[in-house]
């Protein structure tokens, strides 16, 4: 029974050794998609239509509205 | 009564701070209970604290406040990534994870933590910066400015403030940003990022500002009116893990200093320029600011309020009556100022009386935790320490006595500060006339730069004497000259140019302290003396009597005041020391 335990216990820190790993891939080949399919684009028909880097100096600050306090925007 | 809790957390210096009936019960920041410095995670202890403190649970508070707005600044971080693909994926690659894990979770993280089930706001960066300047502040009204690294989009803010209500009307907006240019060259220096300002700005004394055309020339434009347009080529932040580009490096002549190699001249007129400049925005903004509003006194918020240079400056060359800087200018402030800007600009309360008594609301910053003499000599005594306890005559005379004789001393006492100075609660004090006390402290506790310098902590009454300062300075945010004829008298706290960072100590805000300060004066002649944080390099300031006890047994101090209770070095247990 001990043995089996042992045994048990070695093979799930080896399958959570390769599931981190997984983990780690998936997440880099799903950001990048997201990156370069997504922002990417966007990214250049903005820069296409006009955006530029912010404006400098003092600009203009919008009031916030009364009840700004219960947005997270 | 109305209990606003304020939260800051996820960026740098995470706080908590209770605000009851519009007045400041308790602001702690969280680096000092997980010590960690600078720690950014959710202050979950300094909240429990705070709420300890005010005797209250999460259940019997009004509001809990965050002190930005996390979707705008994930749309801002969105869009320098449309702006600036295909460059910038390492960075999102590695910022996307955390917020997508935690940053955007905020309502929840603080329900999950506090066990909170009550209404959650939400400020603005800036707005949290301004309410923590103008509210706590000695005025009725009083011009704004709140200058950082970044907030949402906003990188500086002005306007004013009247009564209970604030308006910041004009911004300078990301990346435009005084404080990542100043941190840019805290980078290049070797310094930590978030965390070496301070040292920049002490290692600035030592050079010339020869950089300072080259500087004004290609990575900032500076114009009249205290506004600014930064060279996006020369930094590396909007889109890199690096805060300088390759032609920042190019520019200066080479890569980056080493963390701990060699600090040459040219890094000390790099650091000499930037100061330069910085004080030299800093000024434009105010005088700009003061010729728009009107105001008589001016209100500082944001870490580049922290350049205690800058500010003294702004004090003798920007036309105020007189300027007052939130001790925690920092993004620990933050949470103390939403939950102000709550109180007043949400639920629209009128200010507190210490306006009208022309005192600050500020408590003098002991808005920490306190520990009373059952836990002290209970800590103590499961460390099996030596102590004597005294009454507060023999142990201010005692302590007086081993200053007077050149003794280093661990100072704790009652509530700890809140923000990044030592202002007499958990400090370690040494006689400022001595002229190697300096090198001393630095190499027998704690183990920091040599360049950087001491403060010194004054009576206030005594001020004008020492320093060519007409006024109180009670949280060291002030850089003043030393009078020529006193620089030889207190060495240990005169910088290289002259200067020094002024605390001066009112009998009514700390009273423990200004009678420690009596007892030296009355045995030595000498109304002051040298006040640095009660930490060793690298940590943060000690919070409870325990960590004080490690850290008085790990270093070089010879004697410990921890409230009435009085330990010397040499009295200790052997095999303690670790």
């Amino acid at each position: 029974m001990r043995a089996l335990k042992k045994l048990w216990q070695a093979v799930r820190s080896v399958l959570l050794v390769i599931g981190r790993a997984m983990g780690r891939i998936n997440a880099f080949v799903l950001l990048s998609f997201s990156f370069y399919l997504i922002l990417f684009p966007l990214g250049l028909l903005r820069r296409l239509f006009g955006k530029k880097s912010a404006a400098a100096g003092w600009l203009p600050r919008e009031p916030l509205e009364p009840d700004h306090f219960k947005k997270q925007y | 009564m109305a209990r606003i809790l304020g939260i800051s957390a996820y960026y740098h210096d995470s706080a908590a701070c209770l605000v009851e009936d519009g007045a400041i019960v308790a602001a702690l920041q969280e680096e000092r209970f997980s010590r960690i410095k600078h720690d950014s995670a959710f202050p979950s202890r300094a909240a429990t604290a705070a709420l300890r403190i005010g005797g209250c649970s999460a259940g019997q508070l009004d509001y809990v406040v965050f002190y930005e707005k996390p979707f705008c600044k994930l749309e801002r971080l969105l869009d320098t990534y449309m702006l600036h693909a295909p460059r910038g994926i390492s960075s999102y690659l590695k910022a996307a994870p955390v917020w997508a894990k935690e940053k955007i979770w905020i309502k929840e993280s603080i329900r999950k933590a506090l066990d909170y089930q009550g209404v959650i706001l939400f400020a603005d960066h800036h707005e949290s910066h301004a309410a923590s300047a103008f509210y706590p502040s000695p005025f009725s009204s009083a011009a704004i400015l709140t200058v950082d690294a970044v907030g949402e989009w906003t990188t500086t803010a002005r306007g004013r403030g009247e009564g209970a209500r604030i308006e910041l009307d004009s911004e300078i907006r990301f990346p435009h940003s005084l404080g990542l240019l100043y941190t840019t060259f805290t980078y290049y220096l070797g310094f930590e990022v978030n965390s070496g300002e301070y040292k920049v700005m002490g290692l600035a004394p030592y050079g010339q500002p020869v950089y300072e055309k080259l500087i004004r020339e290609k990575l900032i434009d500076l114009r009249e009116d205290g506004s600014f347009r930064l060279n996006p080529e020369y930094f590396g932040y909007e889109t890199g893990l690096r805060m300088a580009s390759p032609r920042f490096e190019q520019l200066f002549g080479g890569p980056p200093r080493r963390p701990g190699a060699q600090l040459t001249q040219k890094h000390k007129d790099l650091a000499a320029s930037i100061q330069k400049v910085t004080e030299d925005a800093v000024l434009a903004m105010s005088v700009d600011l003061r010729r728009k509003t009107g105001e008589k006194f001016l209100c500082l918020a944001g870490g580049v309020a922290l350049n205690c240079v800058a500010n003294g400056r702004v004090l003798r060359e920007a036309g105020f009556e007189d300027i007052w800087t939130q001790p925690a200018a920092g993004d620990a402030g933050g949470a103390l100022g939403a939950a102000l800007a709550v109180w007043h600009g949400h639920m629209g309360k009128p200010r507190g009386d210490h306006v009208s008594f022309g005192r600050d609301g500020q408590g003098g910053s002991l808005l920490g935790a306190g520990y009373s003499a059952d836990e002290i000599r209970a800590c103590l005594d499961s460390y099996g320490a030596r102590y004597e306890e005294l009454n507060d005559n023999a142990l201010l005379g005692r302590v007086a006595e081993a200053l007077a004789a050149g003794a280093m001393v661990g100072w704790f006492q009652g509530r700890m500060e809140f923000g990044p100075r030592a202002l007499g609660a958990r400090s370690i004090l040494a006689d400022p006339r001595v002229p190697e006390m300096q090198n001393q402290i630095n190499a027998r506790v704690k183990y920091r730069e040599s360049f950087r310098p001491f403060a010194p902590a004054i009576l206030e009454e005594r001020v004008c004497e020492y320093f060519e300062l007409d006024r109180s300075s009670p949280y060291m945010l002030l850089v003043a000259h030393v009078r020529e004829p006193r620089r030889k008298e207190i060495p240990a706290v005169t910088h290289v140019d002259g200067s020094a960072r002024v605390q001066t100590v009112g009998k009514e805000s700390n009273p423990r302290f200004h009678a420690l300060l009596r007892e030296f004066e009355a045995r030595t002649g000498c109304p002051l003396l040298l006040n640095t944080s009660f930490n060793v390099r690298g940590e943060p300031i000690v919070e409870s009597p325990e960590q004080a006890y490690q850290c008085f047994m790990r270093t070089g101090l010879d004697l410990l005041a921890l409230g009435g209770v009085l330990l010397e070095k040499g009295k200790q247990p052997v095999g303690l020391e670790e």
